[in-house]
């Protein structure tokens, strides 16, 4: 069995033979390699200007999913993968997928050297789907927490505050939810991936709120102390991780700074307790 | 020393070019490359690869942009005998002279090219080398980059960069393998020099700026440097080079030439302020 490879073209234009290349085949002695570009495919498509996306793309991702079986080992159901089909392909290529000429190969490739083929060849670097996948948001992680029933019952989800009932705030402020009993339990995400300034508003801006609630806690006579929490999920980037850090190390603020998963804290507070919706509370407040 | 890398993947000939280069995916302490291979077809032929290996690091010493250069093994399997057309007795085993692929930012430069305005022309990261590139070609006598085949590769992101390529055809050639002396003649017609594209740069190049790259380049073209650039490209040559007899003493001779090289300088100086004055 020869080692070879062949890439992947994209012909966009029959008439002036002008072509993309979107991907790369190597076959090797003991495995195969087959990778393509996402964003280049919809770029030929694009030009093409008619939707081959869709259909192309379920094409490769099979193709990916057959030559991939058994860790990329060679199968029996993969054997149309040869030197001599590839350059049948290669003479008879007239539509808009084209495996070009194979190109024999020396030896085996390893995968570092099937991404450095795929570079020179492709015209970018080789992404693994795995790190395409986008990564769960602090917003989906919260609204997870937040199905629970006893948030639903207990608590006002995504309530916004009304700049008329607390002093300190100047327009409506959501929190992800508030409750009390003889004090207030609320709870609210600070998306730490924001940029700097974005999250410094977001610090003083729930900070402020809280120095209100805390006034209308003490009007309202709920003597309890209550928990104001601000929700995070750990930043990756420098910057944001040092406001993190001292954020959490501030002992002037008015509010706890808790990471994302201790939520399930606040679900047990609440289960344990005979706590109900803040919205009740204030139904009878006379506004001043 | 001259590098030494493996073919891997051949790519395509070139076989309308006379040295039909060979472009090949090639390993090498960085990983894969691209570089163009050019062979001895004929066993006279090597003393061309020599002339390749001699000129890209004489051009580096005078300020010329050129590929990086390798010594490429043919591997077995790196390619199928029958894609080759021109290079059909390419053998395993083979060691070929190999030019480095520059980014497909490069463009070859042809009679099209222009330098439309003075804008145009500051684009340029060094725009004496138009003068430089034609001494240089003279000095070495290579009458193969001329206004029809400007063998210039020139980068298309800013600032623009000239880079020379192709020197298969220095010292006399073909014609001249095996018995050009020191007094190689030297032609400024069949130089770049009377190309538009060259026309257009003198007219924004400053007169005392090429006086003083002439001097320079005479100055760094001194015998005992020279004579030690041809010393280190000998001493790599493969054993398998047959090379014509006394390849080193006569490209020293040529090299070093001192009257040679201040006739080419004057001729220059002489051509560039007539053009001046023309344009004037």
């Amino acid at each position: 069995m020869k080692n070879f490879l062949s890439p992947l073209c994209i012909r966009t234009n029959p008439i002036s033979g002008e072509r993309i290349c979107i991907g790369l085949f190597v076959a090797a002695e003991d495995r195969f390699y087959f990778a393509w570009s996402e964003s280049k495919l919809r770029v030929a498509a694009r030009l093409v200007a008619e939707d081959i996306y869709p259909i192309l793309s379920k094409s490769f991702l099979t193709m990916e999913q057959e030559l991939a079986a058994g860790d990329g080992n060679k199968l029996s159901h993969a054997s149309g993968y040869t030197f001599n089909y590839f350059a049948y392909l290669e003479a008879y290529n007239n539509g808009l997928l084209e495996f070009r000429k194979p190109s024999i190969l020396p030896k085996a490739i390893t995968s570092i050297q099937f991404q450095s083929l795929y570079k020179l060849y492709v015209g970018e670097a080789l992404v693994s789907k795995e790190s395409l996948k986008k990564p769960v948001t602090l917003h989906k992680k919260i609204k997870h927490y937040l199905k629970a029933p006893v948030f639903v019952d207990k608590t006002d989800l995504n309530y916004k505050v009304s700049e008329a009932l607390i002093k300190t705030i100047y327009r409506p402020q959501q929190v992800d939810f508030i409750s009390c009993n003889g004090s207030l339990l609320t709870g609210s995400s600070i998306d730490f991936t924001a940029s700097p300034d974005t999250i410094k508003n977001k610090l003083y801006e729930f900070r402020a709120l809280v120095d209100g609630l805390m006034d209308f806690a003490a009007y309202r006579h709920l003597d309890g102390p209550g928990k104001y929490i601000a929700y995070y999920e750990p930043p990756q980037k420098e910057a944001q991780y040092d406001m993190l850090q001292h954020a959490l190390y501030d002992q002037s603020k008015n509010f706890d700074l808790q990471p994302v998963e201790r939520l399930a804290d606040a679900a047990s507070l609440l289960e344990k307790h005979d706590y109900r919706k803040f919205s009740a509370l204030i139904d009878n407040v006379i506004l001043v | 020393m001259t590098e030494l890398i493996h073919t891997f993947s051949f790519v395509k000939e070139q076989d309308r070019n006379r040295s039909a280069p060979m472009l090949f995916l090639c390993e090498t302490a960085r990983g894969l490359e691209q570089y163009w291979l050019k062979c001895a077809r004929q066993t006279s032929e090597f003393d061309c690869l020599v002339y390749e290996l001699v000129c890209q690091r004489l051009a580096r010493l005078v300020g010329l942009l050129v590929p990086d250069v390798a010594l490429a093994v043919v591997t077995a399997d790196s390619f199928v005998p029958g894609d080759l057309v021109q290079n059909w007795n390419l053998q395993p085993g083979d060691v070929a002279f190999a030019s480095k692929h520059l980014s497909v930012a490069h463009d070859m430069v042809d009679k099209l090219t222009r330098i439309a305005n003075e804008t145009a022309f500051n684009q340029y990261a060094e725009p004496l080398d138009f003068i430089r590139i034609a001494l240089f070609d003279m000095h070495t006598d290579n009458r193969d980059r001329t206004e029809e085949n400007f063998n210039l590769l020139l980068t298309k992101t800013r600032p623009q960069q000239l880079c020379v390529i192709d020197h298969f055809d220095c010292f006399g050639s073909v014609g001249l393998l095996g018995r050009f002396t020191a007094n190689l003649p030297f032609n400024l017609r069949e130089t770049i020099l009377r190309a538009d594209l060259c026309q257009q740069a003198i007219r924004w190049l400053d007169a005392t700026a090429i006086q003083d790259m002439l001097a320079q380049y005479q100055y760094l073209c001194s015998p005992a440097v020279l004579n030690a650039l041809v010393d280190e490209v000998i001493a790599d040559v493969p054993t398998t080079w047959t090379l014509s007899l006394d390849l080193a003493d006569r490209l020293k001779g040529a090299l070093t030439n001192k009257d040679r090289l201040l006739e080419i300088t004057t001729q220059i100086s002489d051509f560039i302020t007539q053009c001046k004055r023309l344009a004037a």
